[in-house]
């Protein structure tokens, strides 16, 4: 026997569990790299409070446990972190859900139903007319089912009233997008308003492809049994 | 006088008939029926080369991880979720009542409150919601439940406060959200006390947000992810309005800009990918005693012993990749 051979092959894992620390080490120091102010319990820095007169824990009767301050409330987060965009959308005024849909059983497999559900609240000094349009698509964005326009009429100030609709036809499309868009009139209390769109996602129960399977399960199941049941049927026959 | 003898034979009824049964004659023997079709012939077996093995077996391991990735996201991590928000209701419940519950960013020994402790408690009956949420909003802390992002003051505090949610993974807390209509209620538990809220409205991203809270009044925004689950198309916004008292506002060392962006909504948190090398390099080193102990043990002991390992060392990679994923997912 060669004397070299275990001696190489006692190198393999030695060099192995070499690199496998090498890449470790090296992925721990990108990962670090990458963002310097995560530690372990993912906060990038460990400061100390500084206390302060307003802020003992157990002084202000502000509530146990850390500290709070009667400062100036705090700047709102909308105006530096949340996107902004130049379209005036509802403007403040007038305040929408989002888009609850449902699907409701149907007889007809091929004729898919959803319920659609939006609320709208119009917090304006005057009554509004406006419009909501329902409509679906498909995971890659093709249009299905029926499209549904429903006018909202006299939509008073403080008050908040239920949308409802159905979309039909939406065939055995597993994965669907429904959507509504909501158009207020175009100038509410010298305000101007545009139209703004919720979408939801519905789950469609694929009857026909998974009956489908069933049935063909059931026939292969059958199948396989055909000479089972032959010799059944042969031995009742002899017994009578 | 007619005397009869009956012999008596062991496990024989003397009385019965006598060669009852040897009038029937016996029962030829079966003829197995032919088949149907013939036999196929034997397959030959298939040598694969190196290379073709390699390349096999790597499908295979992808394949399982791919299946296990996908039960990790489904299954494993909902009750990942469940376990946390049990021990963070504990957690919660005994600092209530010991009056030690952060109420800023500093905890009762003016340290630093770091990511994952719990800060309070949102209810929502109408979804069903009864979550606690902790502070950080990074991709590991989201999976224990709803996180506050620990730039803005806490829920109930005047000011704007931010908790964002998962929509589908790890409990999906949030998902149903965009189902509040403008004046639903709410709670949220805090240190200071519960504070009811009133839903304002749903936004986009790119929606003009509502105007600014006025003098000393709470605003609340939740966020979660929009669209299909596992596939969000973007960020939803809940804005809410405290119509109870407003509290006052903790003292907060983070400011928006020293945020990280692994807090951002749908950011993904890679200070975690050396845990997911060290995963991946357990389940090599799993794989390649398994392949060992079936040559030189057997196939059943290997079968036994690693089949647990292997699916353990499965679960770590998956987890790990999973908490790569967006936060908001």
């Amino acid at each position: 026997m060669n004397s070299t051979e275990p001696r190489s092959i006692s190198r393999v894992p030695v060099l192995v569990l070499l690199a496998f620390v090498t890449v470790a080490i090296a992925t721990a120091g990108l990962s670090q790299s990458n963002s310097p102010a995560i530690a372990d319990d993912g906060i990038g820095i460990s400061v100390t409070v500084a206390p302060s007169p307003s802020s003992s824990p157990s002084g202000g009767g502000s509530g146990p446990g850390g500290s709070t301050s009667s400062e100036s409330p705090s700047p709102s987060p909308s105006a530096s972190t949340l996107p902004v965009s130049n379209d005036p959308g509802l403007g403040g005024i007038v305040f929408v859900s989002g888009l609850s849909s449902r699907y409701v059983a149907s007889p007809n497999p091929m004729d898919s139903r959803v319920s659609l559900t939006f609320t709208v609240r119009n917090d304006a000094k005057s009554t509004i007319n406006a419009s909501a349009r329902f409509w679906a698509t498909t995971a890659v964005g093709a249009r299905i089912g029926t499209e549904r326009t429903l006018d909202i009429r006299k939509l008073q100030p403080n008050e908040t009233r239920v949308i409802q609709t159905s979309i039909s036809e939406l065939g055995q499309w597993t994965a669907v997008h429904t959507h509504v868009t909501f158009s207020p009139p175009s100038v509410v209390d010298g305000k101007r308003l545009s139209p703004v769109t919720r979408d939801s996602f519905v789950v469609i129960p694929p009857l026909v492809i998974v009956g489908g399977c069933a049935a063909l399960g059931l026939i292969a199941l059958l199948g396989f049994r055909l000479d089972w049941f032959a010799r059944v049927a042969a031995a009742i026959r002899g017994i009578g | 006088m007619t005397t009869t003898i009956i012999e008596v034979v062991p496990g024989v009824d003397p009385m019965s008939e006598p060669h009852s049964r040897s009038t029937k004659p016996p029962k030829p023997p079966k003829v197995p029926k032919p088949p149907r079709r013939m036999p196929r012939p034997a397959r030959a077996p298939i040598a694969l080369t190196q290379a073709q093995f390699f390349a096999r077996s790597s499908l295979a391991v992808v394949a399982a991880l791919l299946i296990a990735f996908v039960l990790n996201v489904a299954v494993l991590s909902q009750i990942q979720h469940a376990v946390a928000q049990q021990r963070l209701r504990d957690d919660l419940t005994e600092q209530l009542a010991a009056g030690t519950l952060p109420v800023s960013e500093g905890d009762i020994d003016d340290h630093l409150v770091v990511d994952g402790v719990p800060l309070g408690l949102l209810s929502i009956p109408s979804l069903g919601v009864n979550q606690v949420f902790v502070e950080g909003t990074s991709g590991s802390t989201l999976a224990a439940g709803p996180g506050h992002r620990r730039d803005t003051v806490l829920p109930g505090q005047i000011g704007t406060s931010v908790l964002m949610g998962r929509a589908a993974a790890y409990g999906g807390p949030l998902a149903r959200i965009q189902e509040l209509a403008p004046g639903d209620r709410f709670t949220v538990r805090t240190g200071q006390g519960v504070t009811d809220f009133s839903v304002i409205g749903v936004r986009y991203a790119g929606d003009p947000v509502p105007s600014a809270p006025k003098g000393k009044q709470s605003r609340l925004i939740l966020e979660t992810a929009r669209g299909a689950p596992f596939a969000p198309s973007g960020v939803a916004y809940v804005d809410a309005q405290a119509t109870s008292t407003a509290l006052p506002p903790g003292t907060r060392q983070t400011t928006f800009a020293a945020l990280p962006a692994t807090a951002q909504p749908l950011a993904s948190d890679t200070s975690t990918v050396w845990a997911l090398v060290f995963a991946l390099q357990f389940l090599i080193v799993v794989e390649i005693g398994a392949v060992w102990a079936y040559r030189r043990i057997g196939a059943q002991k290997t079968w036994i012993v690693f089949v647990p390992l292997t699916v353990l060392a499965g679960i770590y990679v998956t987890n790990q990749v999973t908490i790569l994923l967006p936060n908001l997912l």
